[in-house]
């Protein structure tokens, strides 16, 4: 009898402590939206894929009017750099004008929805708050970003018990294998902005570009037949694939879905072949897969697994609606 | 004449310039060099102030230097390669200055050109970063180490090939990579075909393959860049 109550207590602890772990793991998460979109800070980190390092440098505060600066600089190699002035994010890259789009992110290795509203990703992953550890000289709070089907990829981070802010990211495949993990060697909260972020508020960025008419939602003869759950369509367009600048770019019909976190690019063009083998690579957790079946080439690029990123593909068929679509030639002199 | 000579040549043993003038000193070697009387002279002040400062050897040998001519006469020569890359080098580096400046110019028509002052400012405001980036790369080397570790347990599904990008502006640096094919596509191309045929084609294929998925990646970053309105 008193047995029984006793098992009757731990059963109902466990549950609880399992609830509570979501509901602590959803905490932090809000805490890191709250201190990346709030607090002034200036960070350092480097990501690790293929065996390889780059080093970013990343800064963050709130200037006059309440307007967000942020800057994100790559300190290998070639110059990229990229400012933010609330909605306006400009673009700085070698062999290229700079240019600003009308954004409220950066895009960064670091995924945007970590700003927003995390509870977003709810449908398709899970949240789960696992224990403290020691990162960055930090007490670090271990979430885990679990996804619930096999499509995609899972994320963990160490978020700074004291100012919610990341610490360090990992992705992982289902099976527990690394992909890529972003390390921070370095974070400053301040109060005040830093020098390099007050410049940035003097600085008059560069115009809005025009390359924003790219973002129409285009009807496409094609349509994607299966997708994971929870990915939407983002935009869908024509454009020429800008290659290293290649003769007679060929124009690709191009569709970006999402899940909120992760994003991917399907391209179908006509190919001239009839047939070619599936080939894949992967940059870190990116997966990129291109093969040619019955005369279609569909290529697919996105941090998916590549048994999605091959799925996707081959879900690629007509859309009913549609005029028949040209034939090869006519495409590919477009 | 000769007195006056052998005069200077005292004093310039003794470490003394008859006149202020240096280049009258240089006279006097060059003209000692090639009169043989006044080189004996020179050799035998040399051998009196020897004797006088007690500083004579136990043998005495009173003509060293005609020996040691000999023996320089009988050394081998030894070409030296310098001066014959010499000259090439040189012009080489003019070249190579003249063309760094030719960079460094067209470099300054490019700050001219963009000379909105918004590049120059967004310069001024990125450089102090640069320090925190050693930093940045040591933390790194220390990933790296640890990455190669877990990278073992590979699973079948997951490629081990690698692209390699810098996404952060959506720019895949021009990187080469490398990328293993499923196989099949070289059964088609059969065995009419000479093995050399086949390797070219399998290289070329290689390439555009790369170039395809390259291209892919490239465009995907660029693309996720320009429109990411999730919110």
């Amino acid at each position: 009898m008193k047995l029984s109550a006793l098992f009757l207590l731990l059963l109902s602890f466990n549950v609880l402590a399992i609830n509570t772990d979501t509901e602590s793991a959803k905490f932090w998460l809000k805490k890191l939206s709250q201190s990346l979109r709030e607090l002034n800070f200036t960070t350092s980190f480097v990501v690790v894929k293929n065996n390889q390092v780059e080093p970013y440098h990343w800064l963050h505060g709130i200037g006059e009017n309440e307007l967000e600066l942020e800057i994100f600089a790559s300190m290998n190699g070639p110059r990229r750099d990229v400012l933010r002035q609330g909605d306006v994010v400009s673009y700085i890259v070698p062999e290229q004008e700079p240019y600003s789009v009308i954004s409220k992110d950066i895009r960064s290795p670091i995924p945007s929805i970590f700003r927003g509203d995390i509870t977003a990703l709810e449908d398709n992953y899970r949240f789960i708050s696992v224990g403290r550890s020691r990162i960055l000289g930090r007490v670090a709070q271990l979430i885990r970003i679990v996804a619930k089907d096999d499509y995609r990829f899972s994320y963990w981070l160490w978020l700074d018990q004291q100012s919610g802010l990341l610490l360090k990211m990992a992705v992982l495949t289902r099976q527990g294998q690394l992909l890529e993990q972003i390390q921070f060697t370095r974070i400053d909260v301040s109060e005040k902005l830093s020098e390099n972020l007050v410049q940035l508020q003097l600085t008059e960025l560069p115009p809005v570009g025009k390359l924003n008419n790219r973002q129409e939602h285009k009807n496409l003869p094609w349509q994607v037949n299966w997708l994971p759950e929870g990915f939407k369509l983002l935009k869908s367009n024509q454009h020429s694939l800008n290659s290293y600048s290649r003769v007679g770019e060929k124009t690709v019909d191009f569709m970006l879905f999402t899940d909120g976190l992760v994003e991917v690019s399907v391209y179908v063009n006509a190919s001239k072949e009839n047939f070619r083998a599936p080939e894949y690579a992967n940059d870190g957790a990116t997966m990129v897969y291109n093969h040619v079946s019955q005369g279609v080439e569909v290529g697919v690029v996105g941090g998916v697994p590549l048994v999605t990123a091959r799925k996707i593909a081959e879900s690629i068929g007509l859309a009913p609606s549609k005029v028949p679509i040209k034939k090869t030639d006519d495409i590919t002199k477009e | 004449m000769s007195d006056t000579k052998s005069e200077s040549i005292s004093s310039l043993i003794d470490n003394f310039s008859p006149s202020s003038d240096e280049s009258v000193s240089d006279h006097l070697v060059d003209n000692m060099l090639k009169d043989e009387h006044l080189s004996r002279t020179w050799q035998n002040y040399h051998l009196i102030g020897d004797v006088l400062r007690d500083e004579l050897p136990q043998s005495l040998q009173l003509d060293l230097s005609a020996k040691i001519s000999t023996a320089i006469a009988q050394e081998a020569t030894i070409l030296s390669p310098n001066s014959a890359t010499q000259k090439p080098t040189a012009t080489d580096e003019t070249l190579v200055s003249t063309s760094a400046t030719d960079v460094l110019a067209s470099q300054e028509s490019n700050v001219v050109n963009a000379s909105n002052r918004f590049k120059a400012v967004v310069s001024r405001l990125v450089k102090p970063l640069g320090q925190v980036a050693i930093a940045a790369s040591a933390a790194g080397l220390m990933i790296v180490g640890v990455q190669s570790n877990v990278a073992d347990n590979a699973l079948p599904i997951t490629p081990t090939q690698v692209v390699q990008t810098t996404p952060l502006a959506g720019y895949a640096n021009p990187v080469s990579f490398s990328v293993q094919e499923i196989q099949q596509s070289n059964h088609r191309q059969g065995k009419q075909a000479s093995q050399q045929v086949m390797n070219q084609k399998i290289i070329e294929d290689r390439v555009a393959q790369q170039r395809r998925l390259q291209a892919l990646l490239k465009d995907h970053q660029q693309q996720v860049q320009l429109g990411s309105k999730i919110k």
